[in-house]
């Protein structure tokens, strides 16, 4: 675990910090596909750079809203930004909204796009498991196992460990395959390929949100996801590719 | 006869990919069973495992007051507590100070205690600096800074917000303003 940067005279978080420099590389690496695929690269710093702001502002937006009760009595109080008052799920609603309004105004082609995208988000959640692991978040159940890693007063499964490893192999096949890339396929691989790296590891997690008789959300989500996208990628899979 | 090749084999390709769906559903729904959390709330809420960490039980810290007395944390278990971690040294721990102070005054009645923990500054200082703020909450010191490495708090201010059962619901590391710990208050009391 490495919560802070270890700068001598600094105290920078490491989790937002990685998360940054891997939001730059997915846009740069996403911005690279486009232009292969014949896409005006910018256009894809223009989806980054405005859902990142839309994101942001929504999330602040969501949380104020969240707690209306506060603000309502210190309306002043709602310019005054402040780390950890945002609601970060509002945030990726709206800028997964506005990404799809801007690729339909602007009338790109969307399945190569998606596949660009696809690039881009395949380098970027390896980073996010790193940061989890950095912050130790996203933890695991304990475990006897000799793998096991020493959290929160306990040995425990190296959940971040695991889907760390599972999203560089999803990454090293999207570009792997990228040459092939363009009809939506990739974003289709990307997609099967997390929710069922997902559904796998967090069988693992602990401090999980659960439904019903102990499900986890996460592997129900991630198992509905699988199986939708699994099956739109039977529908378009062309016959040499079945194998 | 080239033709009806052709249609069979791509009907016997679409039964075996609807097959491989069945099965990824069988399988799914299989590990959805097997990996189920059996005790949802010890899961769910981090176990009974003391941590510095959201969900985990709150640690156990010794600490000393403005008159020398030792005292603990699970001695004010049952209230909902925010516990602050700073020094007079820090501009944001004396930014949020006059923040820390309304909301006392405001949840005081909810039961809400706010426990300042000082981190490694003499007992005239921090006095000082009580009355030079007008802070009425509870000041306690850590003379070694052993409380402050149990929580990891390695940037200052830290704020830990726990509930009545002595859980950790939220950790704030940086200032805070009014909104937000008042926002964090009211979800800890259930006022949302």
């Amino acid at each position: 675990m490495l919560p802070n940067l270890p700068i001598p005279g600094l105290n920078l978080p490491a989790k937002p910090i990685l998360l940054l420099i891997a939001f730059y590389l997915a846009i740069w690496f996403a911005g690279k596909e486009a232009d292969r695929l014949g896409i005006d690269g910018n256009e894809v710093w223009n989806i980054g750079f405005y859902a990142l702001i839309i994101a942001s502002v929504v999330a602040r937006l969501g949380y104020i809203v969240q707690h209306w009760s506060v603000y309502s009595g210190n309306v002043a109080a709602i310019i005054s930004l402040q780390g950890g008052t945002f609601y970060w799920q509002a945030g990726l609603i709206a800028a997964a909204l506005f990404a799809g309004s801007y690729i339909a105004w602007k009338k790109l082609p969307s399945l190569k796009l998606a596949d660009a995208l696809a690039g881009g988000v395949a380098l970027f959640l390896p980073f996010y498991s790193l940061g989890n692991l950095a912050a130790g978040d996203a933890y695991g159940l304990p475990t006897t196992m000799p793998w096991g890693i020493r959290l929160w007063g306990a040995t425990r499964q190296p959940t971040q460990i695991y889907l760390f490893l599972a999203t560089a192999l999803l990454f090293a096949i999207v570009f792997w395959r990228r040459k092939r890339a363009g009809d939506g396929m990739q974003a289709l691989w990307l997609t099967v390929g997390y929710a069922l790296s997902r559904l796998l590891v967090d069988g693992w997690r602990a401090g999980s949100a659960v439904w019903g008789n102990g499900y986890r959300q996460s592997q129900v989500i991630s198992l509905l996801v699988l199986v939708l996208a699994l099956t739109l990628l039977i529908v378009k899979l062309p016959a040499g590719e079945e194998s | 006869m080239h033709e009806r090749h052709t249609a069979k084999a791509r009907r016997r390709r679409g039964q075996r990919l609807y097959l491989l769906i069945v099965l990824v559903l069988a399988g799914g729904l299989a590990w959805l069973q097997i990996s189920r959390i059996h005790s949802a709330a010890g899961v769910v809420s981090g176990q009974q495992i003391a941590a510095p960490k959201e969900g985990f039980l709150a640690p156990e810290i010794q600490f000393t007051g403005l008159d020398g007395q030792p005292h603990a944390l699970s001695e004010f278990k049952g209230h909902p507590i925010i516990l602050n971690f700073w020094a007079t040294w820090c501009p944001p721990c004396r930014g949020e100070m006059p923040a820390l102070e309304a909301v006392y005054k405001a949840y005081a009645a909810d039961g809400l205690l706010i426990i300042g923990v000082n981190q490694m500054e003499d007992s005239g200082k921090v006095s000082r600096f009580q009355e030079q703020f007008h802070l009425t909450f509870p000041i306690f010191l850590d003379k070694q800074g052993q409380a402050g490495a149990t929580y990891r708090a390695r940037g200052l201010p830290s704020s830990f917000f726990i509930d009545q059962k002595g859980f950790i619901r939220k950790i704030v590391v940086g200032g805070m303003n009014e909104p937000l710990i008042q926002g964090q208050v009211s979800a800890l009391l259930g006022k949302e």
